[in-house]
């Protein structure tokens, strides 16, 4: 386990030959997608890259190669780079296989807007709820983005998840309470 | 005799407004403090004793995890983020670690698999006789619901043996478990209780599953079909009930499920008295599993993967990428999916309950022209877990 | 929580009964950790029930935060908003530790000790700050009205 990372290489492009199934199976989705990448990561788990506009075209493309289940839209936000990662996790039921659909959007709160996908797949409606309140990102087309969800009154604006809010700050105005603890202190060695 | 207008201005001027809904109908709050509702608060729309409209209303446990695992270290977060599905208390656990197994490229050793999908099915088992518990509590039964809390309550004495506590098991951890099985005796006795609990089994049958009561009331209400279940991602029992043979341990293998030998039972009328034969019948292939693990015996070897990285707890370091895991809980496919940037901290952790897809729109829609009383049965019959919504 | 009532650890015999009107309720168990979005029907509940009535909280959530301490929704100290008799420790306490603690309880009724709802009475305005500082003034009738413009009809709403 010491020498593991070479051991995996090797491993790794040995067994690569042996996914054939996904690969004819990325290879036809990128046939009529010319747009995106992709590429087969291990047995039963591909992932592809899309630019932001393309999106509902490649769920569509999609949806018509069996993709039948959405199971979840992360939100990923790279703080460095400026750009939220939004990861579309879909699973196939008759191709037994885990599909990342993964694009970049802008971080400011006044750019960060995308289309509605909740014709082709109706739960995407309560997933772009949760990215909505959690991290600011506006789905147009979806009418319930204004409508309560999981946060309360009090911190409804604030999009809670976002890398730059202190979390430490806000429950010590908020509870009056845990003065005791130090704010500058980066690791909690619980 | 004080006239109805008078009432009115009365209450106006002391800031008590009545507001109606549309013609003949009244808001209902199905809400929190209810025996029927665990934490979970729904918002009817009321004509007489039929609903017209309904709103999900999660909320009442959100803690905020994906934020507070993202301040923890690697190891801590097991502590964490196991309290977010109760009645199931080792699959939080099981994904996270199976999901930092695959970013770290550890292979987990013989042993530990074999203890890891033990506890899992010990976890399935005990589930399911919670959720007899609840459906005999809103149907009447009881008897059945006391019975059921008892056999749950010998299962809970093994897992204190195995892992030091009843319900909050910090046990399967990234690279194998904590602790080594105690002995042989803890598997003899975990063997006396899988051949009891078969043994009872024909009594739930006799007082719930073929009880002309349980049908009358459960029958022909909240019908799904096919189509409609998989554009709403419903996944698990309430997606067998529809006659889509969707199981994670068969499709997406993982431990030692490939050695096994089970059934999938799928059901097609896909009503609530469907989902609730399913889960009977899941029941028994649960206990089958067990039997054959115990008849394979663990093999020997150590039971967590050996590697010096793990001398140095908070200072363990996992390399970047990002891993999706998941696994068949007895409410459906409960996922998670870390990203890691090389830090000794996660920098993203999300995890997915299951009741995220059927606890919201599904049943916004199928509580529809329902009537009261068939409210509780609609929602225990899709096996509902707020944690899993708010987390 | 279930299995106290249940057949191994039965409650009964000590003859209490789970009830679900808080109207006809002696005692409040809180079962962890509290949410604002929960608190503010604990108040509302805990407001209807005739006294005199006791509270009972369980595990260390509402003792100091717990393992949320630094959470920005779960409540760090319940005792400043509803009065508490019985805190039992824990992360989760045992059924056994819970019957201790109800048998703690009942010792300070027969002592007369036991007096939330007296305070409750008589430091009425200190909790109603403590609440209103979380929540903001006039939460009852927010709260009461925050579905009503979701569940109108799309033709009255526009009116």
């Amino acid at each position: 386990m010491a020498n593991g990372q070479e051991e995996k290489g090797g491993v790794k492009e040995m067994t690569e030959a042996r996914w054939k199934r996904e690969q004819a199976l990325v290879q036809k989705i990128l046939e009529k997608a010319p747009y995106a990448e992709g590429r087969v990561r291990r047995e039963r788990r591909i992932e592809f890259k899309v630019p932001a506009d393309r999106i509902r075209d490649f769920l569509t493309l999609l949806k018509e190669n069996n993709f039948e289940l959405m199971l979840q839209i992360t939100v990923v936000d790279w703080l460095k780079e400026g750009e939220y990662e939004l990861v579309y996790q879909m699973w196939s039921i008759t191709h037994r296989t885990h599909a990342m659909v993964k694009m970049r959007i802008p971080r400011e709160l006044d750019k960060a807007r995308m289309p509605t996908v909740k014709d082709i797949y109706p739960v995407a409606e309560t997933y772009e709820r949760d990215a909505h309140d959690f991290y600011g990102v506006y789905f147009e087309g979806n009418e319930k983005m204004e409508m309560p969800w999981i946060l309360d009154d009090a911190e409804q604006g604030l999009f809670p998840h976002r890398k730059d809010f202190d979390m430490l700050s806000y429950v010590k105005k908020k509870y009056k309470i845990l003065d005791r603890f130090d704010e500058n202190k980066d690791n909690y060695v619980i | 005799m004080v006239s109805q207008s008078e009432l009115i201005k009365e209450a106006r001027e002391n800031g008590m407004e009545l507001l109606p809904l549309d013609k003949d109908t009244y808001e209902l709050f199905f809400g929190p403090q209810h025996m029927a509702t665990e934490n979970f608060s729904i918002i009817l729309k009321m004509d007489g004793h039929r609903v017209v409209k309904a709103i999900a209303n999660p909320g009442f446990l959100h803690r905020g995890f994906e934020k507070l695992a993202e301040l923890r270290p690697w190891y801590t977060n097991i502590a964490l983020l196991l309290r977010i599905c109760v009645p199931e208390p080792d699959v939080p656990e099981a994904i996270y670690s199976m999901a930092v197994d695959e970013l770290m490229g550890w292979e987990v050793p013989e042993r530990a698999q074999w203890i890891r999908t033990t506890v899992l099915e010990m976890a399935r088992v005990s589930a399911y006789l919670f959720w007899i518990m609840g459906l005999s509590f809103k149907l009447g039964v009881y008897t059945a619901g006391q019975w059921a809390a008892a056999y749950r309550e010998r299962l809970m004495a093994l897992f204190e043996e195995l892992t030091g506590a009843r319900v909050y098991h910090i046990y399967t951890i990234p690279g194998g478990v904590r602790r080594d099985i105690p002995g042989d005796k803890w598997l003899r006795q975990l063997k006396d209780t899988v051949e009891y609990i078969k043994s009872k089994l024909p009594d739930f049958d006799h007082l719930v599953f073929e009880n002309y009561i349980t049908f009358k009331r459960m029958e022909g209400i909240g019908v799904m079909d096919k189509k409609f279940a998989l554009a709403e991602g419903v996944t698990g029992p309430n997606l067998r009930a529809t006659g889509v043979p969707y199981d994670v341990r068969r499709m997406d293998p993982y431990l030692l499920y490939p050695e096994l030998d089970f059934e999938v039972p799928v059901l097609k009328e896909g009503d609530a008295l469907a989902r609730a034969l399913i889960r009977r019948y899941e029941l028994e292939q649960d206990l089958y599993i067990l039997e054959q693990l115990l008849e394979m015996r663990p093999p020997s070897g150590p039971y967590k993967v050996q590697d010096p990285r793990l001398k140095n707890l908070p200072r363990f370091k996992v390399p970047a990428g990002d891993a999706f895991a998941h696994v068949e809980s007895t409410k459906g496919d409960f996922g998670a999916y870390v990203v890691s940037d090389g830090g000794n901290k996660p920098y993203r952790v999300q995890i997915r309950g299951p009741s995220i897809a059927h606890g919201i729109r599904v049943l916004e829609q199928l509580l529809v022209g329902a009537r009261i009383a068939d409210v509780p049965v609609i929602l225990m019959s899709l096996d509902n877990c707020p944690p899993d919504i708010d987390r | 929580m279930p299995p106290l009532m249940t057949s191994r650890y039965d409650l009964e015999r000590f003859g209490m009964m789970p009830n679900p009107a808080p109207r006809m309720a002696d005692l409040f168990l809180i079962t962890g950790y509290v949410t604002p979005k929960t608190l503010k029907r604990i108040i509302i509940t805990y407001e209807m029930q005739p006294d005199p009535k006791y509270v009972l909280a369980h595990g260390s959530c509402p003792l100091n935060g717990g393992v949320y301490w630094d959470a920005y929704n779960a409540i760090k100290h319940l005792d400043r908003y509803i009065p508490v008799d019985v805190v039992i420790a824990g992360c989760m306490p045992r059924p056994e530790a819970v019957m201790d603690g109800i048998k703690k309880l009942m010792e300070m009724i027969e002592n007369g000790t036991a007096d939330g709802w007296k305070r409750y009475k008589e430091n009425y305005e200190w909790y109603k700050k403590n609440q209103d500082e979380l929540f903001g003034e006039g939460w009852r009738e927010r709260e009461a009205r925050r579905w009503i413009p979701w569940l109108m009809d799309k033709k009255k709403k526009e009116e």
